[in-house]
């Protein structure tokens, strides 16, 4: 009886795993896109189709750069408490790009789902807490800021995608930065332990941006 | 198969509700537990782990001092497991507690699996990734806590589930009682007693009463608006307007079947004649003269005087019979009624009137004619004194057996104790000339001679041992009928001064029930005359022996007929029709269309019907016409 279960699970889940896998390419159309945020989302959202279409077939180290420059260009810099009226609110890709703006926050995760969608493996990528120095080698000011990792190898330095600085840096040159804490979508769960877990799951913060992203069509 | 009754339906109904109220309350209550738990464990293994990370990244991943958070971590926290894996997946650092936190039995565990999926979070040393801390959570604890919830809810919901189940199986008994009230009245009705029953509260079960009740109600009308018209017939038939006494057809029947019976009973038969009754009525006017009769109609009538079976007749304007067992009437008491009805008589027609008055005894193997002749001697004797003195015809016939009652009841105690009995058979035959019972009286053995009821009946009652006789006639009925299968049945009669001694009830029913197999053909009956002054114990007597296979009738049934009207509700099994309707049936057209109704009556409510005390083969063939079951006499061999 418990075999049967067992084995029930386990189809279910190869079954999962194959509807994830085709996913990469099915992502939201533009009316869909249009219906939710304003036809304004679709200046953005028409370039972005294009730029995953165009980096499907390159290699790693091209996608972390064009999708760096991609998002560094067409979002600009904006406070939440002055973009959403909140204090820290995080944004889905889609908002960022019906906007056109966002904190550091939405530049790393616009970045990191991009990339996800174009298949860098996730051991690859990790979003970093980092206390950023601003204003020079001597500044005293300090801010809490957030940016996009990019590991070659398990133990190899970093790359660093930042929305302040424009162009990708290894690590070592950002002696600006220092790292406080990193995470990334591999899910604070280990071992598909996702389904009994579920509703407190969502109380933390990056399952409500999962969650949001999933009620858009953007993810499944 | 054996089918499921309304209240094992009913009782299954309430067991299974409590049950599935109670194990789906307990199952629900536990799964929401159990969730509850294992996003508490997920919770805490996931804040442990950020937390851990958090401070092992701020140390810059040293080692060591990643080894000494982790185990304080552990050791002052509920985890099963702490693992710090480098970014490959090798565990750098493992802390685990295998000893587990029992508390819950191996099978809770089992049915109830607490899946505690192992937190994860990232540990990075600068800008290096330096792999991950897994957490897990203890779950022993979360075990206990939900085995301590399962056997706290268990007995709440056992609890409740007692209580339901009380208030269950109080609603099924009230539901079985009143369901068994209306299947008792089913039943009763079956059995020919006409019973209604108290309407219960619930519509469902009161309608049913109601139904069942109006039904009965109905019957009875029915049966009382002919017993009154038969009632109403046979006085007309067989009474005086006047007096209400019997008239003189009635009484020649009554005095030729007495005669016929098996048994002449010691009775005596007094002739009165009231002299210049014509004159009298002249002189004091009809009205008066009516009432006159009617008085001295109401001092004969006086069964509680004369016995129950006495029976007292207008034979023609002036003269006047009654008939009354010995024992109740010696020579004192002729007398005293003489005077007493002078008495009477003279307060109406002052001291000229004459009242002549003989008396005889009943002797076996008399004819109405030799009656009545040696009365008319003695009375012409008794006219020619003046009436002065009661005429006694043919004087004290032999008495055999002049006894003390004292003396009478050693007698029958021996008789009862050495069973110097036997049964005497005489036939009760259907239309077709079969035999339906033999009516078996007893026969007291005394010396050489085979004494009849008749002598020595009158002194067990007066002696108080009539019950011991009758249980004595039952018992030996009963060993006769089981030692011989081919003889269709046995009736016994049984005295109505039993049902006055306490036990005798109790005592025949155990008696019958230990001989259920010979009881089938047993036919018990006892005579109107007795019955009705003891109606209730009758009816007692019918109850006690309704489950019994026996028979259980009343005979002599007509001579009082009081009777008929409360047939229906004793649940009895046949009547023998006294033998007064009997004599020349074939030519008397009134009590023909009254014997007829009585049959038709009886077979209505189910009684067989016997007539008793026939003589001739178209008195025979003229009852059975009428719808009789049965005849029984000296004509019937």
């Amino acid at each position: 009886m418990q075999g049967g279960w067992r084995l029930w699970l386990s189809l279910w889940l190869c079954g999962a795993l194959l509807l994830f896998a085709g996913l990469g390419t099915a992502s939201v159309t533009p009316e869909r896109a249009q219906q939710l945020y304003g036809p304004q989302v679709l200046r953005i959202y028409r370039d972005w189709q294009q730029l995953v279409l165009r980096l499907g077939r390159e290699s790693d180290e091209v996608k972390v750069r064009e999708v760096n420059q991609f998002f560094n260009q067409r979002l600009h810099y904006m406070e939440d408490i002055e973009l959403w009226k909140q204090v820290d609110y995080w944004a889905t890709p889609l908002e960022s790009m019906s906007r056109g703006a966002g904190d550091c926050e939405d530049y790393a995760f616009a970045k990191y789902f991009t990339l996800r969608e174009l298949g860098v493996a996730q051991q690859k990528l990790r979003m970093i807490y980092v206390k950023a120095r601003i204003g020079g080698p001597a500044s005293t000011i300090t801010q809490a800021h957030m940016v996009l990792a990019y590991y070659a190898e398990p133990t190899a330095e970093p790359l660093v995608l930042d929305s302040l600085i424009s162009s990708i840096m290894p690590a070592s040159q950002r002696s600006d930065l220092q790292p406080v804490f990193s995470f990334n979508g591999d899910g604070i769960w280990v071992g598909g332990g996702s389904a009994p877990n579920a509703s407190v799951d969502r109380l933390t913060r990056w399952r409500q941006l999962i969650d949001k992203m999933k009620a858009e069509g953007f993810i499944n | 198969m054996k089918r499921v009754s309304l209240i094992q339906q009913l009782w299954f109904l309430v067991v299974a509700a409590v049950v599935l109220a109670a194990a789906g309350s307990l199952a629900a209550n536990l799964y929401n537990a159990r969730n509850y738990l294992e996003q508490q464990l997920a919770a805490q293994s996931a804040d442990a782990a950020n937390s851990l990370a958090l401070l092992i990244t701020q140390n810059h991943a040293d080692r060591a001092m990643g080894e000494t958070l982790i185990n304080a971590a552990f050791d002052q926290g509920h985890f099963r497991s702490i693992t710090w894996r480098d970014p490959e997946g090798k565990a750098t650092v493992q802390r685990l507690n295998a000893a587990g936190f029992g508390g819950a039995p191996q099978w809770f565990r089992q049915i109830f699996p607490l899946t505690t999926a192992p937190a994860r979070a990232m540990v990075s040393s600068g800008w290096m990734q330096a792999g991950f801390v897994e957490v897990e959570s203890e779950a022993g604890y979360a075990y206990v806590s939900l085995w301590q919830g399962a056997l706290t809810v268990s007995f709440w919901v056992a609890i409740a589930g007692i209580v339901v189940g009380l208030i269950g199986s109080i609603g099924v008994g009230t539901i079985r009682r009143q369901l068994l009230a209306v299947v008792d009245q089913a039943k009763a009705i079956t059995q020919r007693r006409f019973v209604t029953i108290p309407e219960p509260d619930g519509p469902e079960m009161g309608r049913l009463a109601q139904a069942m009740n109006a039904m009965v109600t109905r019957v009875k009308a029915m049966f009382e608006e002919e017993a009154n018209r038969l009632e109403e017939m046979r006085r007309q038939l067989n009474f005086d307007k006047v007096t209400a006494l019997a008239n003189r057809d009635y009484f020649m029947g009554r005095l030729g079947a007495t005669l016929g019976e098996p048994d002449v009973a010691q009775e005596v038969l007094v002739l009165m004649r009231i002299g210049a009754l014509a004159e009298l009525n002249a002189h004091l006017g009809r009205p008066l003269t009516d009432e006159m009769l009617a008085q001295f109609g109401r001092v004969l009538l006086d069964r509680q005087r004369f016995g129950d079976d006495s029976l007292a007749a207008r034979m023609n304007g002036a003269d006047f019979t009654l008939l009354a067992q010995q024992s109740h009437f010696d020579a004192d008491k002729v007398a005293q009624l003489h005077d007493e009805l002078m008495a009477l008589l003279s307060s109406f027609a002052g001291e000229a009137v004459v009242l002549s008055m003989a008396v005889t005894e009943l002797r076996q193997g008399d004819s109405i004619r030799d009656v009545m002749s040696r009365l008319d001697a003695a009375l012409a004797l008794a006219e020619a004194n003046g009436g002065t003195r009661v005429e006694i015809a043919g004087g004290n016939v032999d008495k055999p057996l002049a006894l003390t009652a004292e003396r009478w009841g050693h007698l029958l105690d021996q008789a009862v104790a050495a069973s110097e009995f036997k049964l005497v058979r005489f036939a009760v035959r259907n239309a077709h000339g079969g035999l339906l019972h033999e009516e078996a009286p007893l026969r007291l053995k005394q010396g050489d001679d085979w004494l009849p009821a008749s002598q020595f009946l009158p002194m067990a009652i007066r002696t108080r041992r009539v019950a011991a006789l009758d249980l004595a006639a039952v018992g030996m009925a009963l060993t006769q009928l089981a030692a011989d299968p081919a003889c269709p049945g046995l009736g016994v009669n049984l005295a109505a001064e039993s049902l006055d001694d306490d036990g005798f009830i109790a005592q025949l029913a155990a008696l019958v029930r230990n001989q259920r197999q010979a009881a089938s053909r047993l036919w018990l009956e006892m005579a109107e005359a007795g019955v009705v002054p003891r109606f209730e114990r009758f009816r007692a007597l019918c109850l006690a022996l309704e489950e019994l296979p026996c028979k259980i009738g009343v005979e002599h049934f007509g001579r009082q007929f009081s009777l008929i009207g409360q047939l229906h509700d004793l649940g009895i099994d046949y009547l023998k029709v006294d033998g007064s309707f009997v004599p020349q049936i074939e030519q008397h057209q009134g009590n023909q269309t009254f014997l007829k109704g009585v049959c038709n009556i009886a077979h209505n409510i189910g009684l067989g019907v016997v007539a008793e005390g026939v003589k001739t083969e178209q008195e025979a063939s003229t009852l059975f016409a009428l719808g009789f079951d049965g005849v029984t006499g000296p004509g019937v061999k």
